[in-house]
């Protein structure tokens, strides 16, 4: 029966160089955004409805998790100095198929925290184009 | 003295661009080696030889193209053909194909073709096609290392 394995294991690829991350701490939206339904009153009884995209919502994003060793946090400091020249591709594969969601000019927004310790984490989260 | 060539791609891939746009990729540009890469280049180059050997070995008595050391009739020789020829010497090609994904993503040698030089990288060979792969392999042991360097 298809379709039954649930994706958990995907590749990452920021700039076209992988990227190790920590297990299930990949998340991503589509930057297909919000859409709005509202009502108008014809009289009578006759309602119909008018449907809009609120394009400002129209932003990609994807975030994952990474440990805090030299070679991360020297890669993400240039992710962040690049500005949203970054391109990011997830790619999943399972016994139903492949997805592979492109996120292009992609920036680092929020000032991140690089903590150090022996079992911390860097959470990376970028910001795009709508992904395709 | 040739100190670069392109692949034309048969399957284009996406990459991401210097600016962070997507990208479809149509020829990588491959630059000479330098003696930096040797020790990658190396077991290619035995490859090359031990294939050679054993083809002059096998049709010693037929007529086959012949290729002299300055390179000289490479020309009738597309990569995939070199590539094959190597296979069926009996090279360890499980060994051979780590060694070429090796200097395709560490030599610096292979940019892809779009804005600014975006290298080829692990990823991006995931998305080549394997008759590509073995093209880009092919020739480039044609264009660098059975080729002279002057041709």
């Amino acid at each position: 029966m298809a379709g039954t394995t649930q994706l958990s294991d995907a590749t990452v690829a920021v700039n076209n160089n992988p990227v190790e991350i920590i297990p299930n701490s990949l998340k991503f939206s589509e930057g297909l955004g919000e859409q709005k339904a509202r009502a108008v009153s014809g009289g009578g009884g006759v309602v119909n409805q008018i449907f809009s995209n609120d394009i400002e919502t129209n932003v990609g994003k994807v975030s994952f998790k990474v440990p805090a060793t030299i070679d991360n946090i020297e890669a993400i400091r240039a992710w962040k100095i690049n500005r949203n020249a970054n391109g990011v591709t997830v790619t999943g594969s399972n016994v139903d198929g492949t997805i592979t969601r492109t996120f292009s000019r992609a920036a680092l927004l929020n000032d991140y925290e690089v903590e150090l310790g022996s079992e911390t984490d860097i959470t990376v989260e970028f910001s795009s184009s709508p992904a395709v | 003295m040739k100190t670069e060539f392109n692949y034309p791609l048969k399957v284009p891939f996406d990459y991401i661009t210097k600016l962070g746009d997507k990208e479809q990729a149509t020829f990588i540009t491959v630059s000479a080696p330098t003696a930096k890469s040797v020790s990658m280049i190396a077991p290619l180059k035995q490859a090359m030889t031990m294939a050679s050997l054993g083809m002059q070995e096998r049709y010693k008595d037929q007529e086959v193209v012949e290729v002299s050391d300055d390179g000289e009739g490479l020309d009738s020789l597309d990569g995939e053909s070199i590539v094959a020829m190597i296979e069926a010497s009996g090279a360890d090609m499980e060994k051979l194909v780590l060694h070429f994904s090796e200097l395709f993503t560490k030599s610096k040698l292979f940019t892809v073709e779009g804005e600014g030089d975006v290298r080829l990288t692990s990823p991006l060979i995931d998305l080549m096609s394997i008759n590509d792969f073995y093209g880009l392999a092919g020739e480039f042991l044609k264009n660098f290392i059975i080729a002279s360097p002057t041709d």
